[in-house]
């Protein structure tokens, strides 16, 4: 059986040490990490510490040098990814932290995704995320945009105090056939009905399905502005997603 | 070799379970806990909120001292009565987009 001082990377060692407490978990780790390469553990170690720049760099250059993809994944990414969830159950992180090293994961699967296609896997298509014009809350998006990314969709974000020419043009530009719009604010939820209109007068409407949500959203207000789907928080955010890109598949 | 659709759809799920197992908990923490408030207790939210502390010396940062006894989320939505503005608000930006699309053609 390995031990903790089988694990060369410090930074790791020191997690499992300080932050895992059930023993089981405390077991999977140091039998996962003993038994990855270096390489793997400096790549679990920056999505930890939400290096994104270093996952980039190291899963970059492991892939040239030809480490197999799902090792990167299993071993790098995957493990990093749930030293970070552990945390975040703890107390020990929290939202704007997981965000942070979530955000790192995607920078090493933005390396992984032309072999994940290569290998029949569908791509389930591009999402438009933003929140809209006035309103600067990002949480609820961001976690959003977390979990359709973990579900496999490519998201352009668009960040917050989104003008609807911006969306137009993100759309556009990415040729997404879905966008997600945020709103925290009813003094901001008009800017919604505002986007959708500026899309009718683009004429190019009917070539995006467009979801909404954000607390204060109901779907009876998705319904009233012409919205394509109401998600009520993130996990809604990605059954709706998966709903509309089936309606776009089909031609509906 | 490239590992086969089925061998990356499993990690695909992998990473699907471990960030719904996340948004489980923070859907539970955000209760208690405001969701822009990290571990230091600094609040990064783009925006202005009632619990924001400056920070003496750091002028661009804020504490939140927000202390998970109230529901801290009234500090930062607009006021309730505002829906019916909303909505009023809404319907005007909508019969104006129509208007201007009979004009045009």
């Amino acid at each position: 059986m390995a031990d903790l001082t089988d694990i060369l990377n410090e930074t790791i060692r020191a997690e499992i040490e300080d932050f895992l407490e059930d023993p089981n978990e405390i077991e999977t780790a140091i039998e996962l990490f003993s038994n990855a390469s270096e390489k793997m553990q400096l790549i679990a170690e920056a999505v930890i510490l939400g290096e994104d720049d270093e996952v980039d760099r190291i899963t970059q250059e492991s892939l040239e040098e030809g480490i197999d993809a799902l090792e990167v994944m299993d071993d790098g990414l995957i493990a990093g990814m749930s030293i970070v969830g552990i945390k975040f159950r703890e107390n020990v992180i929290f939202v704007p932290e997981v965000l942070v090293c979530a955000r790192a994961m995607k920078a090493g699967m933005a390396h992984i995704e032309p072999i994940l296609s290569s290998s029949g896997l569908m791509n389930k298509g591009t999402v438009v995320m933003g929140t809209v014009k006035g309103d600067l809350h990002d949480i609820g998006k961001n976690l959003c945009i977390m979990m359709l990314r973990g579900a496999g969709y490519t998201v352009v974000d668009c960040g917050v105090d989104t003008a609807p020419e911006e969306f137009i043009q993100a759309v556009r530009d990415n040729d997404a056939p879905i966008m997600g719009m945020s709103a925290l604010l009813t003094t901001t939820m008009p800017n919604m009905g505002k986007t959708i209109e500026a899309f009718v007068d683009e004429g190019i409407r009917a070539e995006v399905r467009i979801m909404v949500g954000g607390a204060p959203v109901t779907e009876d207000f998705a319904e009233s502005i012409g919205a394509d789907g109401y998600g009520k928080d993130a996990m809604a955010c990605v059954e709706v997603a998966n709903s509309l890109s089936g309606l776009v598949r089909d031609g509906a | 070799m490239t590992p086969s659709a089925e061998e990356f759809q499993n990690r695909l799920d992998r990473i699907n379970s471990i960030f719904t197992s996340i948004l489980d908990h923070a859907e539970e923490s955000s209760l208690s806990r405001c969701p822009y408030r990290d571990s230091q207790d600094l609040c990064t939210a783009l925006f202005s909120c009632r619990n924001q502390v400056s920070i003496a010396g750091d002028s661009g940062s804020f504490s939140c001292s927000h202390n998970g006894t109230f529901d801290y989320r009234p500090a930062w939505e607009s006021n309730p009565k505002g829906w019916k503005r909303m909505q009023e608000k809404t319907a005007a930006i909508r019969d104006e987009a129509l208007k201007n699309r009979q004009s045009i053609n």
